[in-house]
């Protein structure tokens, strides 16, 4: 897992973008909804990345401040845009006999929505946690938190998203 | 507990499977390697300020070609050309909700209502002023989108014969992030002038910056609380004055800045107590007092040029000289707008093809530094 060191900035771009690209999209989807923003957001990461990689120069550095920068500015995009959701869409829909890829994609909008209906730290410990399997050290790195918060978010997040997922399983 | 855990990571898993980001690197890319950049890592250790200066010189003008055309940022030539009348003439005009780039702007707009352009004068005539249009989208392409572009002041440190002080350039950024962006660039030192750099160690990683609520706040991580061995107080000090007037540049607010550092207050940033938030330091104190805002270090241009920047020196007198090494091919000067403040001022040059370092200074009138006190070198290419 040990990544070579030595790459100059542009290098950086490409190898990391390589092996991460997608799962940061991902995870601002997961942050923010949106596709599109999403993809705006982690640009800009890698580009803000790649400006400051004199000072990071270590692989795991620089996916450590991807993941950071991903996470703020997709606090800050939501903010920013005020599409905060307020409610949440009802979860399954309950459609017998329909097929599983209707379902699972029923499923993929009551997970996002009940995401969304989170507050925004236990929504962004969450999808740490969970989605890309952070630990609570590292979390509390990413979110500038400290663990006792990771902690508290978590459970309070989990049973939050429990009770906004009862309808689907 | 573990089965919640199981089922939870299977849903987020589930929930962006289909997520399939289009290809991005090229866009990346794009956007990396625009404006190829010399940087010449300024070590906040080195003492030796009049020397450097000198050294400086000679060194720009030796490394001759720069990285080509570096005629670069739309927002230089635009938008500070009318800095003055800009800010005087249409004050409602300057775009409210987008200075501060944050999601805060009810609150910032509160704090300080429309009449902003009419109070910077007062308080900090040429700087803050020129800073302020710089906010006004550098493409003009119209508003609305996130990833819009506007222009904004980042306060880099370079040497003067006066030790460390504060040059300003102005960079492109996108809307959303201008504040996160600005300041991030002038605490890693990425300037576009090799001359320039930061005084923050590196490895110093910005977390955030925002305007909320009225709190102007910039957290840091990184080996920022105790000062470097071998920092002066002087430098520290001057490194947070990087910060809070870039922020405040940004935000176009004199609020004071609260230094956080991974994520909680910090009572110490670079040994200087922040306990409580950090005002901007007199300009006199901090800036160095001739800048050249246009053009860029770099940067091709045609003949004549207009050259631009902020000045406050002696009657108001600046002057500048064009060289090719030692040699003084022009010479000229120029009054800025305003006497012993912080005010614009311009002039043309003309000169044939080449390479060329532009200097602009003050005069002395002691006679001690024939090249004055305060002076900023460009490397200019007439094509």
């Amino acid at each position: 897992m040990q990544l070579p060191s030595g790459w100059d900035a542009d290098t950086a771009v490409e190898e990391l973008y390589a092996a991460h690209y997608r799962r940061l999209v991902r995870l601002s989807v997961l942050l923010v909804r949106d596709v599109e923003t999403a993809e705006e957001v982690v640009q800009d990461a890698f580009v803000a990345m790649h400006g400051r990689w004199r000072t990071l120069k270590d692989p795991e550095k620089g996916l450590a401040y991807l993941r950071q920068t991903v996470v703020n500015r997709s606090r800050s995009v939501l903010r920013h845009r005020g599409v905060e959701a307020r409610h949440v869409v009802p979860a399954a829909r309950h459609l017998h006999g329909v097929d599983e890829d209707a379902l699972v994609s029923d499923r993929r909008r009551a997970v996002l929505d009940a995401l969304r209906a989170l507050p925004e730290r236990q929504r962004e410990v969450l999808a740490l946690r969970y989605y890309l399997d952070l630990s609570e050290a590292d979390i509390a790195k990413t979110l500038g938190i400290s663990r006792g918060a990771v902690k508290s978010h978590a459970s309070r997040g989990v049973a939050a998203l429990r009770s906004l997922m009862e309808d689907v399983s | 507990m573990t089965d919640h855990d199981d089922r939870i990571r299977a849903l987020l898993d589930e929930a962006v499977s289909d997520v399939e980001p289009r290809h991005g690197l090229d866009t990346i890319q794009a956007r990396t390697s625009a404006p190829a950049k010399t940087h010449r890592p300024w070590l906040w250790g080195v003492g030796g300020a009049v020397v450097a200066t000198a050294a400086t010189v000679a060194a720009v003008a030796a490394l001759g070609n720069g990285p080509g055309s570096h005629n670069a940022d739309p927002g230089f030539a635009g938008t500070s050309a009318s800095a003055g009348q800009r800010a005087s003439a249409s004050p409602s005009s300057n775009p409210s909700d987008r200075a501060d780039g944050e999601p805060s702007s009810p609150a910032s707009a509160g704090d300080q209502p429309g009449d902003q352009p009419s109070e910077q004068p007062t308080e900090l005539p040429g700087s803050q002023a020129t800073d302020a249009p710089q906010q006004t989208p550098a493409s003009g392409n119209g508003n609305g989108s996130g990833a819009e572009q506007v222009s904004v002041p980042v306060y880099y440190v370079a040497d003067t014969n006066r030790g460390p002080r504060l040059f300003r350039e102005f960079h492109p950024a996108s809307g959303d992030f201008a504040l996160d962006q600005a300041v991030q660039k002038a605490v890693a030192g990425t300037a576009d002038d090799s001359d320039y750099g930061t005084a923050w160690p590196s490895g110093t990683i910005l977390q955030r910056a925002q305007l909320s609520r009225g709190v102007l706040s910039v957290d840091l991580s990184g080996p920022v609380r105790d000062r470097p061995v071998g920092m002066s107080d002087a430098t520290a000090r001057l490194a947070l004055q990087q910060v809070v007037y870039t922020a405040q540049g940004v935000v176009q607010n004199r609020v004071p800045v609260t230094f956080l550092v991974d994520g909680t207050p910090a009572s110490t940033v670079l040994g200087v107590s922040t306990a409580s938030p950090v005002p901007n330091a007199p300009a006199e104190e901090v800036l160095a007092q001739v800048w050249v805002t246009s053009p860029a270090d770099d940067a091709t241009v045609g003949s004549p040029f207009t050259v631009e920047g902020v000045a406050a020196t002696f009657e108001a007198n600046v002057q500048w000289e064009l060289r090719q090494g030692d040699t003084v091919v022009k010479r000229g000067f120029t009054t800025a707008r305003q006497c012993c403040t912080m005010a614009p001022y311009r002039f043309q040059v003309s000169a044939p093809p080449g390479e060329y370092t532009l200097v602009v200074h003050d005069e002395d009138a002691s006679g001690e530094h024939p090249q004055g006190l305060w002076q900023d070198t460009k490397q200019v290419t007439i094509r």
